[in-house]
């Protein structure tokens, strides 16, 4: 009994002084944590300086003055004109394949079924060559444009007109259009060939009416020189 | 020494508390004194946990909050958020002689290595010299300051120091502009000077708030450059140009070439005006707008047909005023806009009187300063006795001299259906205008809108025809004013206008100081050779910029005015390039 009294002031300093170790123990690990947050917001700092620099440099590297400086010296990019821009998907659709070459590839299983179409048009040139032959005959031309044909002779009938008004591209745009009108009664087998040459030749003047060997002959090989350019 | 003492003392106590106990033995002793050391460590435990708490608490917080924030200036962004002011912190390296530690002469080698621009010789006297700091290179890349760190001398010092810097450089310099604090040589005192948004909103900035501008930085600069090549083509010497939205009153751009650069604003003094809005000009005939929108809403021009009688110039109080080219016949009042007619413009002023007008001009704010946020504001010079000529000649904008903003915001009310909107550089919230007052109604400004395109069709401002654009103003020439009087080879040219005329959206003022004229103008330095293509050109590049479509099958009507023409321009003849 005696001992516990005497033991119990020792107890009671053993307890305070586990209390005060507990308490320094959390705040040294509060400090530590504060010292880790205090690190962190350092370091954030640090990066949004850093970003902020390197926003200022592209900033300045990059000025209108500069850019400016080099469209007038390698781009010489200018304000658009008024025919450069479209109001619908029509009027862009238009613009496409303008140059002679139709830059849309249209989807083969609308091809398909727009072939069906062109063919009540032109009963005997399209049924003939159709899906298979394209891809043996016209070799430079590429695949997907050989199916489109069809479809896309109905154009062609239009498109002869502002060709002809444009000398120097016209020449290698109508050639093989032209060429290929003649060329396929000549080596697919299909006999219904020699209608759309007529059809042609009505619709065009400059495709001349007598459609003479020698002019065909003349086409034939304007056509190889074409495909051969285009080869090149 | 104290320690026994208080050892004693509690001994004492404990003595004196536990009367029958035995003075103890040396055991007991030795734990008491044990004890009591311990509650002293404890003690001293707790004072020094205390104090860390009170650190921690209190001065810990506010030493982060203060320093931070007040040394960073605030930020200046246009429209889009992109930076036009920023601030940087920089390293600077500066020396101090005498505390260096290390061997001077092999410092003074090596630092002639990493900062060649001093020889060894003078790095040496430096270092050698009685001076307790000097900068060696401010402001110092960042591989040189870590050069110098690695050197690891402490008499070497890597200061950071916070520099304004204006990222897209000269460009909207006057709008930017600068400020510091100089020293009033006679008073002693620093004082703040500068220009621009950054002496306006100083105390903003200085409290790190960001400002954001109404300017668009894609705008500001394409206004910039096509007015300094058509300078460059007209070997103008000035010129300037501001956009303004007719429907909010924001201003998009406004330069005044030639340009400052505010990351070193000294260095231009002559050009530290801002021409659009310091320097007042005489504007010319774009004025001949602003008399025919008094005309036809005060009802002495109702009928359009009307014919004003222009073959011989007129003579009042002495003064003769003429025509450019003069007609030599009566013109209506279509005709009289587009041949741009003083005569016939200074009858329909006699008309409205005295009164009228310069009512009008006062409403339209001509007689006081611009209101925007700058301090270089011009005072209009607006006369102070109207006579009969006065009313006359100012019809027609001579007389009478307004900064080019003055214009840019009466053709902002002309085109927007008639309200009257001060400029504003701060960018306002979506929807937001800045509250204006009707100065004209819809009627009249939807005449004044068919008046401007038709001079663009058919009159003085054809060259300003951007395709697709409907675009509608106003040429103004008029004759420079050099010291006391006016030149007669030098003009200040301008277009006002705005477009696109079937719904106004943006008013452009463009203002060439003595653009000279070139076989490729036909020997013409009239705004319609100067500065009617700048027009052009700038509606061109901007307005797609800004949204605006080009649309060669849309346009205002002007048949009804069109139809009182008696002869007509064909289109795309005598019009430049």
């Amino acid at each position: 009994m005696i001992v516990a009294t005497r033991l119990s002031a020792v107890w009671q300093v053993a307890g305070v002084a586990a209390a005060a170790l507990c308490c320094y123990l959390v705040s040294q690990s509060v400090a530590s944590e504060r010292a880790g947050l205090l690190k962190v917001d350092r370091q954030i700092a640090q990066t949004q300086d850093e970003i902020a620099k390197l926003h200022t440099e592209i900033g300045v590297r990059g000025r209108m003055g500069q850019l400016e400086r080099w469209n007038s010296e390698v781009l010489a990019l200018q304000a658009p004109r008024p025919s450069q821009f479209v109001s619908s998907g029509v009027q862009l659709a238009s613009l496409y394949g303008r140059k002679g070459q139709p830059a849309l590839q249209l989807d083969p299983a609308i091809v398909r079924q727009q072939g069906d179409v062109t063919r009540v048009a032109y009963a005997p040139p399209a049924a003939a060559p159709a899906p298979a032959m394209p891809s043996a005959a016209p070799a430079p031309h590429t695949p997907e444009l050989a199916p489109a044909q069809p479809l896309l002779r109905t154009a062609t009938y239009i498109r002869p007109v502002p060709d002809r008004l444009g000398p120097a591209p016209a020449g290698p745009t109508t050639a093989p259009l032209i060429a290929k009108a003649s060329f396929q009664p000549n080596k697919p087998v299909a006999r219904p060939a020699p209608a759309p040459v007529v059809k042609v030749a009505f619709q065009s003047p400059k495709s001349l009416l007598p459609a003479d060997i020698s002019v065909l002959a003349a086409r034939e090989a304007k056509g190889s020189r074409d495909n051969a350019k285009a080869e090149r | 020494m104290n320690a026994p003492a208080g050892l004693r003392l509690d001994r004492a106590v404990r003595v004196g508390l536990r009367e029958p106990a035995a003075p103890g033995t040396p055991m007991q002793v030795a734990q008491q004194r044990l004890m009591g050391i311990m509650l002293m460590f404890m003690l001293v435990t707790a004072i020094i946990g205390l104090r860390l708490v009170q650190i921690c608490l209190f001065t810990g917080s506010d030493g982060n909050n203060g320093g931070a924030q007040n040394a960073q200036r605030g930020e200046i962004l246009d429209r889009n958020g992109q930076p036009l002011a920023t601030t940087i912190k920089l390293w600077a390296v500066a020396v101090n002689p005498q505390k260096i530690l290390g061997d001077k002469n092999a410092l003074a080698v090596k630092l002639n290595q990493l900062m060649p621009e001093k020889s060894v010789l003078d790095y040496r006297r430096i270092l050698f010299g009685k001076r307790k700091f000097l900068y060696l290179r401010q402001p110092a890349p960042p591989e040189l300051a870590a050069a110098v760190h690695a050197l690891g001398d402490p008499g070497l010092l890597l200061l950071s120091e916070s520099h304004r810097l204006f990222p897209q450089s000269a460009m909207a310099g006057h709008v930017l502009g600068y400020s510091q604090e100089v020293e009033n040589p006679r008073t002693h005192k620093q004082e703040l000077t500068g220009i621009g948004i950054e002496r306006y909103f100083d105390n903003d900035l200085k409290a790190g708030k960001s400002i954001t501008l109404s300017i668009d930085t894609r705008v500001q600069a394409a206004l910039e450059s096509e007015i300094s090549k058509r300078m460059v083509e007209t070997q103008a010497v000035g010129g300037a140009g501001v956009i303004l939205d007719v429907h909010t009153g924001e201003v998009l751009a406004m330069a005044s070439l030639p340009d400052i650069n505010p990351n070193a604003p000294l260095r231009d003094q002559a050009n530290m005006s801002n021409k659009v809005t310091q320097s007042t000009y005489e504007l010319g005939s774009t004025f001949k707008m602003l008399t025919f929108a008094n005309a036809i809403q005060s009802g002495v021009l109702t009928d359009m047909s009307q014919k004003f009688d222009v073959s011989s110039p007129l003579h009042v109080g002495g003064h003769t005023i003429h025509d450019d080219e003069p007609m030599h016949r009566a013109l209506t009042v279509p005709e009289v806009m587009t041949y741009s007619s003083n005569i016939g413009t200074a009858q329909i002023a006699d008309e409205l009187g005295p009164e009228r007008t310069k009512a009008f001009f006062r409403l339209l704010g001509m007689d006081r300063r611009i209101p925007i946020e700058l301090r270089e504001r011009g005072m209009p010079q607006f006369p102070s006795y109207w006579a009969r000529t006065t009313v006359m000649t100012t019809a027609y904008g001579h007389g009478i001299a307004v900064t080019p903003l003055h214009l840019a915001v009466a053709y902002s009310a002309l085109a927007n259906g008639g309200i009257l909107r001060p400029a504003t550089l701060l960018k306002l919230p979506p929807n937001a205008q800045v509250p204006g007052k009707r100065v004209i109604s819809e009627a009249t400004s939807a005449r004044m809108r068919q008046f401007m395109r038709l001079v663009v069709l058919q009159g003085t401002g054809t060259n300003a025809n951007a395709a697709g654009l409907r675009v509608g103003g106003k040429t103004g020439t008029a004759e420079k004013v050099v010291g006391r009087g006016y030149s007669k080879s030098a003009n200040i040219t301008v277009f006002a206008g705005a477009f696109p005329m079937d719904n106004p959206r943006y008013a452009v003022v463009t203002i060439l100081d003595d653009a000279k004229g070139s076989k490729q103008t036909a020997g013409f330095k009239t705004a319609g050779w100067m500065t009617a293509p700048l027009m052009r050109r700038i509606t061109a590049r901007v307005g797609p910029l800004l949204g605006i479509r080009p649309e060669l099958d849309k346009d205002i009507d002007v048949s009804e005015l069109m139809a009182l023409l008696a002869e007509k321009k064909v289109p795309g003849k005598n019009v430049l390039e």
